[in-house]
């Protein structure tokens, strides 16, 4: 009876004084975590989407809405709408996609005006590095910049798919397609 | 003090985690492409073994022998997060480019056999000692096998271009296989090395 009692109190006091270790450092660490998001994001806004002025946060619409697919493979996480002055020119969607290893999030921008995909930038990723992590390239993402909604966007037709990143490229193709339905969707309505 | 020294220096070359006992090669397969990574890897991995081997040596007295590797395994996996958090924080980019390899830094089979075999062993400032050569050993042979691989891979050091813009970039240097490769003629050179200083 007794060792188990030194060895449970061993054990409960070790596992205690690690999760007030950890949430000491958490509690330091949080704000600028949350911080450099938020700045990254705004940073981010600015800059693939240059033209615009201000940026406005909408609510999505319920996935009912239309009928795009959404699900482990792409998911619609946040939607801002691009102004100049008063006038619309644009939005900027946050997506999500099922990459090689893990979930990508990415900003694209399309402009309204122009019917264009401005660009656009990925936030995160879990992708090999040194392979699926090419995605963050600028060889890889100027395919994208000024492209006309119009395009295919198919991989190995428009797209240069990144060699040895099959599965990479097509989240990010996967991810402009999910837009570009929910665009068309909203137009029809 | 010469104590001291005798295993910082073990860490480093008699028994170097990666060349001589074979440990911790995942993620010096995964994370060398670029050297970037690998110094930090390294920076990262060595501050996890240092913080966890002393922390494991100091209390090898009390800790029960039926928990000792639950203790070890929630020891490594604090330290290990506030690795991760702290680069969150402080360092978005790097942490960005580390990515899944630093929470794994948990299952880095070096830390886990430092902890067992030698820090609930022996006192700490040699325990600290031996982390030290360990995680100093793992950072020069990861970066190594960067170095190779980012120049052949990329044509670039820590992402500053070397070779001509012309040179396309050898995709077997930036696939596993090459730091495969680069591992075992590593090996082949330090045992030549040392068989010959035997000799």
């Amino acid at each position: 009876m007794k060792p188990m009692i030194k060895i449970t109190f061993t054990l409960a006091i070790v596992c205690t004084l690690a999760a007030a270790g950890l949430a000491a450092v958490n509690q330091v660490t949080q704000k600028a975590i949350k911080e450099n998001s938020q700045k990254e994001l705004q940073e981010s806004l600015v800059k693939i989407f240059p033209a615009a002025e201000h940026f406005e946060s909408v609510s999505l619409p319920t996935p009912s809405a239309g009928n795009l697919k959404e699900g482990k493979d792409f998911s619609l996480l946040e939607l801002y709408q691009a102004k100049q002055g008063d006038t619309k020119i644009g939005y900027v969607f946050k997506v999500g996609t099922q990459g090689y290893g893990g979930q990508i999030t990415l900003l694209i921008a399309i402009s309204t005006q122009d019917q264009k995909m401005m660009g656009m930038k990925i936030l995160e990723h879990q992708e090999t590095p040194g392979l699926g992590s090419e995605i963050t390239s600028s060889r890889f993402l100027n395919q994208f910049l000024e492209k006309p909604l119009t395009d295919p966007y198919q991989l190995n037709q428009d797209i240069q798919a990144l060699s040895g990143a099959t599965i990479s490229s097509k989240a990010i193709v996967r991810a402009c397609q999910g837009v570009l339905t929910f665009l068309k969707e909203g137009a029809n309505q | 003090m010469n104590q001291f020294w005798y295993y910082f220096k073990n860490g480093i070359i008699n028994e170097n985690p990666v060349l001589r006992l074979m440990v911790g090669i995942c993620s010096v397969l995964a994370v060398s492409v670029k050297v970037e990574n690998c110094l930090a890897m390294g920076a990262a991995v060595t501050f996890v073994t240092v913080c966890s081997s002393a922390v494991i040596s100091s209390m090898r007295k009390i800790v029960p022998d039926e928990v000792r590797i639950p203790i070890f395994i929630v020891v490594i996996s604090t330290f290990t997060t506030i690795v991760d958090l702290v680069m969150k924080a402080y360092m978005p980019p790097l942490s960005k480019a580390m990515g899944i390899f630093i929470p794994l830094i948990v299952v880095n089979c070096i830390i886990m056999a430092r902890a067992e075999a030698f820090a609930s062993r022996k006192p700490v400032l040699i325990s600290i000692a031996d982390a030290l050569g360990m995680g100093i050993g793992y950072t020069l042979v990861i970066t190594a096998i960067g170095v190779v691989r980012e120049l052949f891979g990329y044509g670039s050091i820590l992402s500053f271009p070397l070779l001509p813009k012309t040179y396309k970039g050898m995709m077997f240097m930036v696939f596993p296989p090459g730091a495969f490769l680069l591992i075992g003629i590593y090996i082949a050179v330090l045992n030549h090395l040392s068989r010959r200083k035997s000799k």
